[in-house]
């Protein structure tokens, strides 16, 4: 068959260039964060699964990325919905994990409580703003 | 019967708290009544990485969406903005991202000099003092002498701009168009026991460091000092006026569903421009069937927004643009007045934000078919994340009587109260001067170097600014209230929210509305004779 995490590993493949992991590889269990959210977190994949099922010769976990990607996008409005509304969860999952927000070098973004430097902007172009002059408009009582 | 204080405030916000502190410190027995909690800084999700997933959910700024056991539903169907706020001790901004200019002279007169809105009955100047002292209490960073105010001193050192500032800076000044460093309601320099800002991120799910100077951690620990009491998890229901148009007690209902009755002899209402009409149009009498202090029919109408144009701009070189205080980097108010060749009256604000942090860069890009599942999904990410440069557009929208907050008697929150409906909708001179301000975003973020930009507007989840639903004048049959948020119907009433603006200004209202709590404080005071 097919799970939630062989899913979003041929959707956001690992990448050695970047230093990324797979999309299955990090928790996902943050998507369920209530009854209702897990209700359909459960019927998306037997959607999804179910479809790949029905249009290649193997389930997801035996079809490549490349393979099952084609096969998902190729689907039906109401199922190509289904893989969007469940990839913008992946996303928020994905790049919400510590792993991977380590990864994009935001290790533990935000730093509490230390903070980040930001060094101090020179603002001496802000003299072409002054020279030009007020440009509140200045009424009677002031 | 025995009076539990001098002066009871419904709603413990921006307003709430600042006009307790003034009262107490003057000698005033002062007893706020707050529908939520004070918040839980330990729960602050600005220093996990899973913030942005709850900024969708527990911690977003709209209720409907938040849906926690002090919220009251909202059917704001029949809007193009969503209503945001939060019910707690320190209110909207305990979620606000810091900004903290104040209105124009010319808002205070926006009918004598351009023809459109209405005058108000006090003056910039008027306020001036008060803006002072709240910059004083709350702890301000901005940078003297911008030329788009009369002068403003006293601040602390601005919030670092970082790269994603100094670019944008470079395309305001290509475009020679207004820019300065924004005025922030967060320390830059420890004051009175509160650690200076540290760039965390987040500012608008709570600051964990204190730095951000949301209400709960400033006035309220001074008011309460000052010998304010404070009642939490208590919701008031309903204002009681039994003769001649004098309120004896509020009636209030408690979490665990009791019912309790706080008498005063001033009452004072800061519950935003929303919470604050609900209130009164739910406090119906024999005396007054349409609502307290609604003798003008005004009470809920005139509801003004800020609609919201959002530009983006993508750039190839790294910015850092998700690292900072989230909202406060740089403002122009170029656009602020109204010019003669413009074919709309007032004008807004640009403020440059950050960048969105990961998830939100992604699903966006998702969003807009530049993020494709696969094995080009990283390289798709990277040329956006710290690439991105966020900026708002706030509009000044005209006071119309047809924009309006009216219970709904059909939902009702767990007390039983009804909750609200908004009807609102922009008008032609709105629309104008969204299109003119989306084509002049792009046109500075190109000027900055961006390589694509987008812009769009009004923003669907903007509601953040609640305006002019129970607004002041000295005409009893065109206001609510008077000059200094004294209804005109009821003797003992004030209202000292954001309600009573008349017109909204191009900018955040927080730094305006404490002024004006504490003008309306100050008065109150003398009327008392303290």
């Amino acid at each position: 068959m097919c799970s939630l995490e062989d899913i979003a590993s041929h959707m956001i493949p690992s990448d050695s260039e970047f230093g990324m992991p797979n999309g299955g590889g990090v928790d996902l269990r943050v998507l369920s964060i209530d009854a209702f959210k897990e209700l359909w977190l459960q019927t998306s994949v037997k959607v999804i699964a179910d479809y790949v099922h029905a249009n290649s010769e193997t389930n997801c976990s035996g079809l490549s990325s490349e393979s099952f990607l084609e096969v998902i996008m190729a689907a039906p409005p109401p199922i190509r919905q289904t893989i969007s509304q469940l990839g913008e969860w992946l996303l928020g999952a994905y790049f919400s994990d510590p792993v991977v927000q380590q990864s994009l070098g935001i290790a533990s973004v935000p730093p509490f409580p230390g903070g980040t430097y930001i060094a101090p902007s020179n603002l001496e172009s802000l003299e072409e703003v002054v020279n030009r002059g007020p440009n509140f408009r200045k009424v009677a009582q002031h | 019967m025995k009076s539990h204080a001098d002066v009871i405030v419904v709603g413990a916000g921006a307003a709430g708290a600042a006009i307790s502190w003034q009262l107490a410190s003057s000698g005033v027995r002062v007893l706020c009544i707050e529908q939520g909690d004070f918040p839980d800084v330990s729960q602050y999700p600005s220093t996990t990485s899973r913030w942005e997933l709850k900024k969708q959910n527990e911690f977003s700024p709209f209720p409907n969406r938040r849906r926690n056991s002090y919220d009251y539903p909202i059917d704001d169907s029949d809007s193009p903005i969503s209503i945001g706020n939060f019910n707690g001790v320190g209110g909207a901004t305990v979620l606000f991202s810091g900004h903290f200019p104040r209105m124009h002279p010319s808002d205070f007169m926006t009918k004598t000099l351009d023809g459109v809105g209405d005058d108000w009955p006090l003056t910039y100047s008027d306020l001036e003092p008060f803006f002072t002292l709240n910059d004083r209490n709350v702890g301000v960073s901005g940078l003297s002498g911008d030329p788009a105010y009369p002068e403003i001193t006293g601040m602390m050192p601005p919030v670092p701009l970082g790269k994603l500032g100094e670019v944008m800076m470079t395309g305001f000044k290509r475009a020679e168009w207004h820019c300065w460093p924004a005025y922030s309601a967060i320390i830059t320099r420890p004051v009175a026991g509160r650690s200076p800002c540290v760039n965390l991120g987040p500012c608008n799910l709570g600051c964990p460091q204190g730095a951000k100077s949301s209400a709960d951690v400033t006035y309220w620990p001074k008011a309460l000092e000052a010998g304010a009491k404070l009642i939490t998890k208590s919701q008031v229901i309903r204002l009681v006026a039994r003769r001649n148009n004098v309120i004896d007690s509020v009636e209030v209902r408690s979490l665990d569903g009791q019912t309790h009755v706080y008498r005063a002899g001033f009452f004072v209402v800061t519950c935003n421009g929303v919470g604050t009409p609900r209130l009164l149009l739910n406090s119906v009498s024999s005396d007054s069937r349409s609502g307290l202090a609604n003798s003008s029919g005004l009470v809920g109408k005139n509801l003004m927004l800020h609609p919201l144009g959002y530009i983006e701009g993508i750039f190839e070189e790294d910015l850092q643009s998700s690292v900072g205080p989230q909202g406060c980097c740089l403002a122009s108010h170029e656009f602020y007045e109204t010019r003669g060749e413009h074919d709309f009256k007032r004008g807004y604000s640009f403020q440059v934000l950050r960048g969105p942090g990961p998830v939100e860069t992604a699903v966006t890009a998702l969003k807009r078919r530049e993020l494709h599942w696969g094995k080009n999904i990283h390289r798709q990410f990277a040329d956006r994340f710290n690439r991105t440069v966020s900026m708002a557009a706030i509009l000044e929208d005209l006071p119309r009587v047809e924009n309006e907050v009216s219970l709904d008697t059909i939902r009702r929150d767990r007390n039983g109260m009804p909750s609200v409906r908004i009807k609102y909708k922009l008008d032609q001179n709105t629309r104008r001067m969204l299109s003119h301000a989306l084509s002049n975003g792009r046109r500075v973020m190109s000027l900055a170097g961006a390589k694509k930009t987008y812009a769009f507007g009004p923003v669907r989840e903007s509601g953040w600014h609640l305006m002019g639903t129970a607004r002041m004048g000295s005409d009893p049959g065109k206001s609510v209230v008077d000059r200094y948020g004294k209804s005109h119907d009821v003797q003992n009433l004030y209202v000292a929210d954001s309600s009573v603006f008349v017109t909204a200004g191009a900018v955040n209202p927080t730094s305006t509305l404490q002024a004006i709590a504490l003008w309306i404080g100050h008065h109150l005071i003398e009327r008392i004779g303290r």
